[in-house]
């Protein structure tokens, strides 16, 4: 039985390329990412070797198989999903000169779009259940000093949160933006 | 055709000319990439990533059909709309090319 390791790391959705190269420093040193739950990453214990890892996001998930399997036909070793990220890793060697699952920039800008336009509808879900939805309670119920409070709270929420994700779709534009993309 | 294709399509990226090509046959993703690199001496290697992305975007823009599946590989073909862009596209290219040699074109 291999040995285990946990490490707690962020990485937020722009990161996406930082994340890759931590898992790849990570098996470097002897730890094989096994999965992870977002901020948690579970390893197990390996040769040192040099790996590539990608993360490719997907909202296309009615045929999982078969795009795992062009993944594979490809040299690439599915490890892991989490939520919309699928987690590839590839041995690298002298012949193979396909390190990347982006040979174009559109590709790449293409994936960064779809992280966007996937993370404005969960700004809207934000928005819609830490504002809207204590709003309108309050304005039915016509309610008490409690129901300001979750008003209050909620806008809290809101805005919080709405923060991180739009200072998180800015970053992806950069990200475009550095690609050559408009 | 679609105006809104045509904006998109024309020109065309080098992998989505290579792509729509090599579906005048049905091909599936990893046979197609195999093809480029044929046809190019190796200059052209098309990524998994980049294959899957553009084959979607062609199958839901109508360019490509998806025919049968072999071995849970999917094998994709051109449409009439596929060749009508391509089309387009190998006139463009014809162009360009006797251009850059110092010939009209007409």
């Amino acid at each position: 039985m291999n040995k285990k390791h946990t490490e707690i790391q962020t990485f937020y959705i722009s990161e996406f390329e930082q994340e890759q190269a931590w898992l790849e420093h990570m098996h470097k040193n002897g730890w094989r990412f096994l999965h992870t739950t977002g901020f948690k990453y579970y390893f197990e214990e390996c040769p040192k070797e040099e790996y590539i890892y990608q993360l490719d996001f997907n909202m296309d998930g009615r045929s999982e198989e078969e795009y795992i399997r062009l993944y594979e036909d490809f040299g690439w070793e599915f490890i892991y999903r989490f939520r919309k990220w699928y987690y590839f890793r590839k041995k690298k060697t002298a012949e193979d000169t396909d390190l990347s699952i982006f040979s174009d920039r559109d590709s790449k800008i293409e994936m960064c779009r779809k992280i966007i336009s996937h993370h404005i509808k969960l700004l809207l879900a934000v928005l819609l259940i830490f504002f809207i939805l204590p709003a309108i309670i309050g304005y039915i119920t016509r309610g008490p000093g409690f129901l300001k409070g979750m008003l209050i709270s909620g806008s809290i929420g809101a805005v919080i949160g709405s923060t991180v994700i739009l200072n998180q779709l800015s970053r992806l534009r950069r990200l475009i933006k550095s690609n050559g993309g408009d | 055709m679609d105006s809104r294709l045509r904006k998109i399509y024309v020109p065309m990226t080098e992998t989505g000319f290579y792509i729509l090509y090599c579906l005048r046959q049905e091909m599936h993703g990893y046979s197609i990439s195999t093809r480029v690199k044929e046809l190019t001496g190796g200059e052209i290697s098309i990524s998994a990533g980049t294959m899957y992305g553009t084959l979607s975007k062609m199958e839901k823009d109508g360019l490509i059909r998806r025919t049968r599946e072999e071995d849970k590989r999917k094998l994709y073909l051109i449409t009439p709309t596929g060749e009508e862009i391509l089309g387009i596209e190998l006139k463009r290219i014809e162009r360009l090319y006797r251009n850059s040699r110092g010939e009209k074109y007409e």
